[in-house]
């Protein structure tokens, strides 16, 4: 028998296109099922699986959508896990920093009550006990104030006003404070009006913590206050020179209820940098710090400038 | 559903007539970082190898999301990133174009995967530079990077700060602690440095002459290592004042209505038990809690320690 | 399986040991052109030519030798640098990555007998001892294909070895005692051995002059006979790893 050599070889083309064909079917094949067992596991719940594609693979847009949206999720549900963990933490320091005060300073009272001790002693116990009252009215004032925040229940009243002039006024107040504890302080505002949208109460607050933390822990001999502008910000720089903070514990100073020094005794609450850093982002600024241990912090807030 | 990412069960591996390994059973929790402790040779790459099928298992199981790994690689292994001893990668490709053969192979979540990957440890894109040109550390970076490649659940790590130097191995710390904060991954990480795991991990398994000799959480762990006085009074607030007037106490925490615990442990126990018991405050008991994990890892392993 | 191959040779770049054992492929041809030029011949029938130039030694030893060394070229980094653990986990079949590295051998093969094809025509026209015809040329192509693809499948057995060990210098040693063991096996039985095996093959017809062989060729045996050992090999590379090291 003849066989046509031309007919042959279209027969082996067309067995070449049924074979390639067939083996590309099966990769959509597969990449289908590997789709549906990877939205099988992320229905109950394991957002961290993801689809894998390849360069070539015809249903990779699909792929990467999917993973996008069980990422966006993920990063979502992660973020109101931590929000849940930061008020049960809330509640065991309030153990801490309420209880522990509240008893001592019964304490106190109850010593100076059943007469157990007079006259100059006396006196002094009542002075602790005040001066331990205060601080435990400050620090429920501070929680009130970010639980407020953290609700979204503070009302802010943005106005439109000079940055500078009103950095002044903040410093004015502190510089006696400072020079009380033997701190060198070097202010430079410049003179220009840096017209700026804020609330000035929350200004205040957030230059008023800082220079509070540099105050309380810090242990600096000089502090400085600088503020510079670039097109469309402002940046405050608020920076010491006192002991500086750990890297480790640097990515955490903003968290609430952080506190570097495992020193229970130490004064703050833990909550001071958490506010400044909620109070700056909701005038759409930023607040970072960097710190090199032994040499100092630096605080930089950055606020944009009024268009 | 199995809440385990990786659980094995008597996991034992013999070496030429020697147990490398022991009857080892490893809980890794979803979503927590798990640290397993020992010294070199201990046997912990021997059980990640065999985790991960790479050696055969003499006998007992391992379990990767609830399956035994052989049989299941095509399932298995795109969920797994892993780098186990030094990373290996071809001395004649630049990092992106070995980071772009994996990526090849396995398929990305995401369309620039290699560049992100790189991105995130800190190496550049199209570099020039040849693997074999690399650095111990940057070998190390890539390493990592190819295992985070395609964004996977669980990450089983040996030794990932080998070579790095100081300011490496605390981005690293960073990097595994923002995985399992922000991502929620599950992390399988081995060390023989104590300090270093114990900042990262959730979990500790003390792996010594290839059996687990614990293994526990680092929360539990962590009560091991506190130093601090217990007392049980019967009053706190008398208490809590007999111990700041008389012994200038100030870091102290109530754990309840009758029990004081005190940070200070160069106090006087003693003189403080005197005091109290003097001032009309029963102590119905003390206790000193002095100790190290090091102390209690050395008595564990019978003195030989883990590190 | 062709994303493997084309991963592949990505592998390859940079590698200068590549091109120049390419550069082998000219060594016979140019040998030839001596050769005919010493003894100042002129038409001379174009096999006879070809007969030094691609079928001679560039089939017995060249061409195995340049392959044997391009599979332990292939295997060797990727077990010297420990990429193979990597791969695994990917996970790369072990089938998969046997054949995408056989299938460079392969195409390797054919690249370099092309090249034999070429420089024999380029050395025997240009200098004007054979005529320019298509028919030689045809032939002499088919032949050089002929021999690329059965000798890179005559290799499977070097291969296989390679991949199980991870010496460089075993693997070239490997390559060498395989092709000697053809030469010295080739009188006692051309079906023994694999590379014997295909020269057997290529001179089925009696065309090509002067390659004498002492069995009549019989094809069918000879392909057996490489497929048996091509069958041992790939199963023995499976073994080897799969048992892990």
């Amino acid at each position: 028998m003849d066989i046509n050599p031309y007919l042959l070889m279209a027969l082996l083309a067309a067995l070449l296109a049924i074979g390639y064909l067939g083996a590309r079917l099966r990769r959509v094949h597969g990449q289908l099922s590997r789709i549906r067992e990877a939205l099988t596991d992320m229905k109950a719940g394991n957002l961290n699986r993801r689809v894998l594609a390849g360069e070539s693979d015809p249903a990779r847009q699909i792929c990467y959508d999917i993973n996008q949206i069980a990422m966006s999720s993920q990063a979502q549900l992660i973020r109101q896990k931590q929000s849940q963990q930061a008020y049960k933490r809330l509640m065991t320091s309030l153990s801490h920093d309420v209880k522990t005060p509240l008893a001592s300073l019964v304490g106190y009272l109850e010593a100076v009550e059943s007469g157990m001790v007079t006259g100059e002693e006396r006196e002094a116990y009542i002075r602790v006990a005040v001066d331990k009252a205060h601080r435990l009215r400050t620090f429920v004032n501070a929680l009130f104030e970010w639980v407020k925040l953290d609700a979204g229940e503070r009302i802010f009243h943005f106005q439109l006003c000079d940055l500078n002039e009103l950095s002044r006024h903040i410093m004015a107040d502190w510089v006696p404070l400072l020079e009380e504890n033997h701190i060198a302080y070097e202010i430079e505002i410049p003179e220009a009006e840096y017209m700026t949208r804020l609330d000035p109460t929350a200004y205040t607050r957030i230059l008023n913590n800082l220079l509070q933390n540099i105050l309380v822990h810090s242990g600096a001999a000089q502090a400085s206050l600088t503020i510079t502008e670039t097109e469309e910000a402002a940046r405050i720089m608020v920076a010491d020179n006192g002991k500086g903070i750990a890297p480790g514990d640097l990515p955490h100073i903003f968290e609430r209820m952080y506190r570097c020094d495992q020193a229970r005794g130490a004064r703050g609450n833990g909550l001071g940098l958490s506010i400044a850093r909620e109070l700056a982002s909701a005038h759409q600024g930023t607040l970072t710090a960097s710190s090199a241990p032994g040499a100092g912090t630096a605080f930089t807030l950055v606020l944009p400038k009024a268009p | 559903m199995n809440g385990f990412a990786i659980e094995t069960r008597g996991l034992t591996k013999i070496y030429g007539g020697q147990k490398a390994v022991d009857g080892v059973d490893l809980h890794v929790g979803k979503g927590r970082v798990y640290g397993l402790l020992g010294r070199n040779g201990a046997g912990k790459t021997t059980v990640m190898k065999m985790i991960l099928g790479l050696t055969s298992i003499t006998s007992g199981e391992a379990y990767v999301f609830g399956q035994t790994v052989k049989g299941h690689e095509k399932r298995i292994y795109p969920r797994i990133g892993a780098m186990i001893e030094s990373p290996g990668f071809y001395p004649n490709l630049t990092g992106t174009e070995n980071l772009e053969i994996f990526a090849a192979l396995r398929g990305t979540p995401c369309p620039n995967a290699v560049k992100n990957a790189l991105e995130v440890v800190g190496l550049p894109y199209k570099d020039k530079k040849l693997f074999g040109k690399y650095s111990l550390g940057m070998k190390q970076r890539l390493g990592i990077a190819c295992a985070i490649l395609h964004d996977p659940e669980l990450l089983i790590l040996d030794e990932p700060t080998n070579g790095l130097d100081p300011i490496g191995i605390a981005e690293m710390r960073e990097f595994l602690r923002g995985l399992r904060t922000q991502r929620g991954k599950t992390i399988l990480i081995s060390s023989h440095i104590l300090s270093e795991i114990a900042l990262v991990a959730d979990d500790i398994g003390i792996i010594h002459h290839g059996v687990l000799l614990e293994e526990n959480s680092m929360a539990a762990l962590e009560k091991k290592n506190r130093k601090y006085i217990q007392l049980q009074v019967s009053d706190v607030s008398r208490a809590s004042l007999i111990l700041e007037r008389q012994f200038h106490a100030g870091d102290y925490d109530l754990q309840d209505e009758h029990s004081l615990r005190l940070y200070d442990t160069a106090l006087d126990m003693g003189a403080i038990n005197k005091a109290l018991v003097m001032q009309g405050v029963t102590v119905s008991g003390s206790q000193l809690c002095n100790d190290t994990l090091e102390d209690y890892f050395k008595r564990i392993t019978g003195g030989e320690g883990i590190a | 399986m062709l994303k493997l191959i084309h991963i592949e040779f990505i592998k390859l770049r940079r590698r200068k040991l590549i091109w120049l054992m390419l550069l082998a492929a000219l060594f016979m041809p140019f040998f030839a052109f001596l050769y005919f030029h010493y003894f100042g011949d002129t038409g001379i029938v174009p096999a006879a030519f070809y007969r030094w130039s691609a079928f001679g030694f560039t089939l017995f030893i060249i061409l195995p030798f340049v392959l044997g060394m391009l599979c332990a070229v292939l295997v060797h980094d990727e077990n010297r640098f420990d990429v193979l653990k990597q791969l695994w986990i990917v996970p790369v079949s072990k089938l998969g990555y046997f054949f995408s590295k056989f299938f460079v051998m392969l195409i390797y093969s054919v690249g370099f007998m092309l090249i034999t094809a070429i420089a024999s025509v380029l050395f025997s026209v240009l200098p004007g001892y054979v005529a320019f015809e298509w028919n030689s040329i045809g032939f002499l192509l088919q032949k050089c294909m002929e021999i690329a693809l059965l000798t890179a499948l005559a290799m499977l057995p070097v291969f296989a070895i390679a991949a199980s060990r991870k010496g460089y210098i075993l693997s070239v040693c490997v390559t060498l005692i395989y092709a000697f063991a053809s030469f010295f096996m080739t009188p006692i039985n051309l079906y023994l051995h694999p590379l014997s095996s295909v020269s057997a093959i290529i001179s089925r017809n009696g065309d090509i002059p002067g390659l004498v062989l002492p069995q009549a060729a019989h094809v069918p045996m000879a392909l057996l006979c490489i497929s048996v050992w091509g069958i041992a090999a790939v199963l023995f590379a499976m073994v080897s790893l799969n048992r892990g090291r």
